[in-house]
């Protein structure tokens, strides 16, 4: 068992989820990316992350629907939260804030800083 | 001789004179009095008119009474006191009314006895005796005793008079029987007053209740009236048809026409209060005009007359001087005539150039108005609409008819329909604007309910000293639709253009800062190139979303307390990567204490960054750019210098204008997107502050904004 942090990613662009794991391979994560949110509900008690990031705007099931289902799911009521969003007017980002998550982090993001802000949040 | 000679025509002339005068004083008097006797025969009409009526309110008062008799089983004192109170108060003509019963002297006893248990305990049929002298009723086969009377008060005297005991009233009653109608008598005189107060007694008959297939309608005693005609004189008020005071000491007598034909003299009243003053002896005269009226089986005649009314009035001179007087009279008329023909001649071709002229103008500016593509709305102070055009009737749905007239608020949602009269108000009070102007924007609301966008621009103008506003109005909703579809898609596509900007972004930096030493310098140089875009993409792509915000005005805030020397160093701090590109040095001078602001903290490092950015790109290589923060006792200034060639002179009044860059050169040549300074001015704006530049006497070019100290109360 690696001391590790279990990152769970979802996120519906795959070049996204291409990049993300370029910037966080070596950073000491274990990484999970899901490409919908019902694939994160089904997948998130067998990986037990020990955080989420989420895209807001996707396609299906939209990254706040994902993060009220998943709170749903015993075990996973306050694993740490962050939004990964285009959404950055002042207003937008305290909804996100306002539904549960620890951060909210603008895209296009720093890949060089990207680890960081998210073991900020932990 | 000659004087004789000289004479002739000055002769002719007075005879002339003479002669015109007469026929017009002759003329004039006839007409005159013509006028007055139409005058007068009309005032005689309507006072015979009035009397009329008012003899038959009495008559019909006394109808009402008979019918509860005829329909009700037994009316006793009580109820009859009920019944006739509240008319005789009403009639003041009324001495009394009472009712009669026709009474067999076989059933004499059993009615008197029936009055005396009402309280009445001498109550006899009575008469008088030719000396006058109350005695009990003789043997008669019917009794016409007055049973009921009311007002009892004053009328004591009547009661259980028997009416038939007396030949004019028994001639009456006769008269009622045989006619089966309502029956006047004759001028009495009642036993409760004396002569000088002649009264008519109406007699109006009871019917018997019988099956309508009966042959006869039955009496079984009447309802009877004294009407006293003084009083009814009283009533009537010839002042109400003599309001110019034409007529005075007006006279009206009253007379029945009996049977022979021959005249009786009922009453006579004068009407002092239009006592004439005294008037000239030599112009009385006296009118008269006499009227007939049928009441109730009676022939009235009324006659009205007076004896002094005034005319035409003629001084009493001597021939000669009336004469000359009447000459003179008569030349000035005709001069004056003449004049005034001219006059009236002149003025009405005046008068019609005039009007035409105004007529064609007021045309014109009619068709103008409604031909407009505008709507033109027009109100008075009060906000009432005086006026509306064709365009307003299609902008709103409203037809002129409509609206005119109603208060403009109709034409308003909520709250503004609620609050403009108070607006109005206030301007016409206190001067307070609250939409005079040019092009706001505002909601309507058309009939329908729709609300719909409008530009209107009101200004007011002063009309009869009453102030009229004046409204122009444009339907922009088509406009604001398809603004409000363009900042939409300015917004999604801003979205979805960082999606993809992301991964390459991304991209880039990871080889970058990765994997640099598998690459040759070209490459390392490219790879630096489309990072660098990379990164002006992004900025441009922030830029047009504020933009958007902007004029959408929802470009938000978060303030909160700032430290105005950590903001400077923050963006220095920043800006530091982008400077070494253009080997610039950056450096900060915080010449304040470190001063508390109030504001959005990434929004103020916004507007650092782009005076910052802006300075590098127009310095010369290896120069300095300059970050200094001062302060007033109000202001925090931050000012951002540069030894560039500084804002051009044709410029400098566009430079905070949007995709302003000073040529196209520059453009290709330093990048930007023209948007940064204007959304740097918005920003300022905001936090109550304000952004220029200036040169400065080294050369150098300073940028600066300020805004307000913080200073917690």
């Amino acid at each position: 068992m690696s001391n590790n942090i279990r990152l769970l990613y979802v996120e519906d662009e795959e070049d996204i989820i291409e990049i993300a794991e370029c910037a966080l391979e070596d950073e000491g994560f274990d990484l999970l990316f899901c490409s919908s949110g019902s694939e994160a509900l089904e997948k998130i008690v067998a990986f037990s992350p020990d955080i989420i990031l989420l895209d807001v705007m996707m396609s299906g099931m939209d990254g706040p629907t994902t993060l009220k289902n998943l709170r749903e799911i015993p075990g996973f009521e306050s694993t740490p939260a962050l939004f990964l969003t285009a959404k950055v007017q002042p207003q937008e980002v305290d909804v996100l804030l306002a539904l549960g998550a620890k951060k909210v982090i603008p895209k296009p993001f720093d890949v060089m800083t990207l680890a960081d802000q998210i073991k900020d949040a932990l | 001789m000659r004087h004789y000679a000289l004479n002739i025509p000055v002769s002719t002339a007075v005879v002339i004179g003479l002669l015109v005068s007469s026929i017009v004083f002759i003329s004039v008097k006839h007409h005159e009095e013509q006028k007055l006797r139409q005058k007068f025969d009309n005032l005689a009409f309507n006072i015979a008119q009035d009397l009329e009526k008012v003899v038959n309110t009495q008559l019909y008062t006394l109808g009402s009474i008979t019918t509860f008799f005829e329909t009700a089983e037994f009316v006793d004192r009580y109820d009859f006191y009920a019944l006739a109170t509240p008319l005789y108060k009403r009639s003041p003509a009324f001495q009394a009314i009472e009712w009669v019963p026709i009474v067999s002297s076989a059933e004499q006893a059993r009615y008197e006895s029936f009055a005396q248990s009402d309280g009445f305990s001498n109550f006899h049929f009575f008469e008088k005796s030719t000396q006058g002298e109350r005695v009990p009723s003789a043997d008669r086969d019917a009794y016409y005793p007055v049973f009921y009377l009311e007002p009892y008060q004053g009328n004591e005297a009547a009661l259980g008079y028997d009416l038939g005991s007396e030949s004019s009233r028994l001639a009456t009653i006769n008269e009622a029987l045989k006619s089966k109608s309502t029956s006047a008598s004759s001028p009495v005189t009642l036993l409760q007053a004396d002569h000088s107060r002649p009264a008519t007694l109406i007699f109006t008959p009871i019917f018997k209740k019988e099956k309508p297939s009966s042959p006869e309608r039955r009496i079984s005693g009447f309802i009877v009236g004294a009407i006293e005609i003084n009083r009814l004189l009283s009533n009537i008020s010839p002042n109400i048809y003599n309001n110019s005071q034409t007529f005075k000491n007006i006279n009206i007598t009253l007379f029945e026409i009996n049977n022979r034909e021959s005249r009786v003299f009922i009453s006579s009243k004068n009407y002092p209060k239009l006592a004439a003053p005294s008037y000239k002896k030599n112009v009385r005269a006296t009118m008269r005009n006499t009227q007939k009226m049928q009441i109730a089986n009676k022939t009235w005649e009324i006659v009205t007359s007076l004896n002094h009314y005034k005319y035409f009035f003629l001084p009493n001179l001597s021939p000669l001087y009336a004469t000359g007087i009447s000459m003179l009279f008569f030349m000035t008329f005709i001069f004056y005539l003449i004049s005034l023909l001219k006059q009236k001649d002149y003025a009405e071709n005046n008068l019609k150039e005039k009007t035409a002229s105004l007529m064609s103008s007021e045309k014109s500016l009619q068709a103008t108005v409604e031909n407009m593509a505008d709507g033109l709305i027009t109100i008075d102070s009060k906000g009432s609409i005086q006026s509306f055009n064709s365009a307003a009737e299609g902008i709103f749905g409203y037809s002129q008819t409509q609206v005119i007239g109603k208060n403009v608020s109709l034409l308003m949602p909520e709250p503004f329909k609620s609050k403009h009269d108070f607006y109005l108000k206030k301007y016409s009070e206190t001067g307070k604007k609250n939409i005079i102007g040019i092009g706001r924007e505002v909601e309507g609301i058309k009939s329908d309910g729709t609300l719909i966008s409008i530009e209107i621009s009101v200004s007011e103008i002063t009309v009869d000293d009453q102030a009229i506003f004046i409204g122009i109005i444009r339907d922009i909703t088509e406009y604001k639709k398809l603004e409000r579809m363009k900042n939409e898609f300015i917004s999604t596509i801003s979205h979805e253009l960082r999606t993809p900007l992301t991964s390459i972004r991304g991209a880039l930096s990871i080889i970058i800062n990765k994997s640099q030493e598998d690459f040759s310098d070209k490459t390392k140089r490219m790879l630096a190139t489309a990072e660098k875009n990379s990164l002006r993409l992004g900025q441009l792509i922030n830029d047009i979303l504020d933009m958007e915000k902007l004029d959408a005005g929802m470009l938000s805030f978060k303030e909160v307390i700032l430290h105005a020397n950590a903001i400077a160093k923050a963006a220095m701090e920043a800006s530091e990567a982008y400077a070494k590109t253009y080997h610039i040095t950056l450096s900060i001078q915080c010449q304040s204490p470190d001063l508390m602001i109030l504001g959005d903290e990434g929004r103020l490092l916004q507007v650092l960054a782009n005076l910052l950015s802006n300075a590098i790109k127009f310095s010369p290589e290896e120069s300095q750019v300059n970050i200094e923060v001062s302060h007033s006792d109000t202001m925090v200034r931050f000012t951002v210098f540069d030894q560039g060639e500084g804002v051009s002179e044709t410029f400098r009044p566009y430079i905070f204008e949007r995709f302003s860059q000073a040529d196209g050169s520059d453009t290709r040549e330093r990048g930007g997107t023209g948007l940064g300074l204007n959304i740097s001015r918005a920003i300022v704006e905001k936090h109550k502050g304000k952004i220029n530049f200036y040169r400065t006497p080294e050369n150098k070019t300073a940028f600066y904004f300020e805004i307000p100290v913080y200073s917690p109360k």
